[in-house]
């Protein structure tokens, strides 16, 4: 039966903490690159189909460590999180978007929301299809990096990672709770196959 | 709420006080036949599933309450609550600012209403096993809780209404806060809501704000 309880509050207001920044880019083909990434994130249409954004101007700095282990494991691309306004319900929130760019143009080839979110472009799916690994411990690093940078965007922690019967599945837990799963297939040629994103009850997210 | 849905809330403790820890339960509800009020149907199914749900809703109730980023939280804080760590895979409880809900209900009880069966049945449905608060590609409990909006006002307006739509209120300095009013547009009304001194609300009809075409 029940319930609804009615608790008194006691209210504590606890200061934001998160770090934002300018693009840390200031090279020239850096500035080309920040300006790149800034008409994205103004202008694109797929990160408005369900969500009420805007870019507040900001970037979330990487941790050292995180940002070493991404350029390891995809050196064709360049990973950033950028800080976005959206609004649902007033008031507004401020959330994490991680952005997957070309290396080589600095043109923003995907993106997938913060971690409570989940929520990936349609071409995120792709960012590993057919590239081809060495071994099942590349493999394994490949899909877990991935993930560290998703939970690292929210309350998350990277859980089991295991390569069974060609499929690659790495959990993402909040709290102990299986929250979110990355899977991607692999052939018996060793090429990877489309990323999914799959919800706490299996189902594929996007 | 007894006053907008006919319905007898019921409590653990004798006139819903408050027990020693200033927690109010309601345990279920029961029609109350001697009503003679309008009663919104909408509401009083919402009020009855959120009494006899399997999932424990619970809400800390207060007035004048602000999240984490300091801004003013707008009746009810479902969405943070769902971003919020969890303990042994528990969304934490929910904040409900009863004084946003009052100011409401003296100015437009129907708005109010909506509100209130939005927030109910969202924090229902986000609690629910395998739940999702936001559109992952298919509908979550935040698009529970607008349809549930939608309904409520509808019935209430006497008139099929839209789903709320809110342009996101942006200062001429860019700056977003609580200060800048907001609107809430739906077919043939639209409520202009600042949250400046208490929340109060101005009610154009027909809207005058002109839904995005997405």
């Amino acid at each position: 039966m029940t319930a609804i309880a009615f608790l008194l509050l006691v209210l504590s207001v606890v200061p934001a903490t998160t770090q934002t920044m300018p693009l840390p880019l200031m090279s020239g083909q850096d500035q080309e690159w920040q300006s790149k990434v800034t008409e994205f994130l103004e202008t694109n249409q797929e990160l408005r189909k369900y969500y009420n954004c805007r870019f507040t101007g900001e970037f979330r700095s990487l941790p050292e460590n995180l940002q070493a282990e991404l350029e390891h494991a995809f050196p064709k691309y360049k990973f950033f999180i950028a800080n976005m306004e959206v609004y649902l319900d007033p008031p507004t929130k401020k959330h994490d978007l991680i952005l997957v760019t070309d290396a080589e143009s600095g043109t923003v080839v995907s993106f997938v929301w913060f971690f409570s979110w989940t929520m990936p472009s349609a071409s995120f799916e792709q960012i590993l299809l057919g590239d081809k690994v060495k071994s099942k411990e590349e493999t394994l690093n490949r899909v877990k990096s991935l993930a560290e940078l998703i939970v690292y965007t929210g309350n998350g922690k990277v859980g089991k990672a295991t390569l069974q019967k060609g499929k690659i599945t790495v959990e993402m837990l909040n709290g102990e709770e299986v929250f979110r799963i990355l899977e991607v297939k692999i052939d018996k040629e060793s090429r990877l196959g489309r990323l999914t994103i799959r919800r706490q009850d299996g189902r594929k997210i996007g | 709420m007894e006053s907008k849905t006919g319905l007898t809330i019921k409590c653990k403790t004798a006139n819903c006080a408050p027990d020693k820890n200033g927690v109010v339960t309601i345990k279920g509800t029961e029609k109350n036949k001697s009503f003679t009020g309008t009663v919104n149907k909408e509401l009083a199914n919402v009020v009855k599933d959120a009494a006899g749900a399997s999932e424990t809703a619970k809400f800390n109730v207060g007035s004048n309450m602000t999240n984490q980023e300091g801004k003013d939280v707008f009746v009810d804080d479902n969405e943070d609550a769902w971003d919020a760590p969890r303990n042994n895979g528990v969304v934490r409880t929910s904040n409900v600012d009863i004084a946003d809900i009052q100011d409401l209900d003296s100015q437009t009880p129907e708005l109010g209403m909506a509100l209130v069966g939005h927030f109910l049945s969202e924090g229902i449905a986000m609690r629910t096993p395998g739940a999702n608060y936001y559109n992952t590609g298919t509908p979550g409990a935040h698009d529970i809780g607008l349809e549930k909006e939608r309904k409520i006002l509808t019935e209430a307006t006497g008139i099929k209404q839209a789903t709320r739509y809110a342009p996101q209120p942006i200062s001429p300095t860019g700056q977003v806060t609580t200060a800048i009013p907001f609107s809430f547009v739906y077919t043939t009304v639209q409520y202009d809501i600042s949250l400046k001194n208490g929340v109060t609300v101005t009610k154009v009809s027909p809207p005058t704000i002109q839904r995005s075409k997405k």
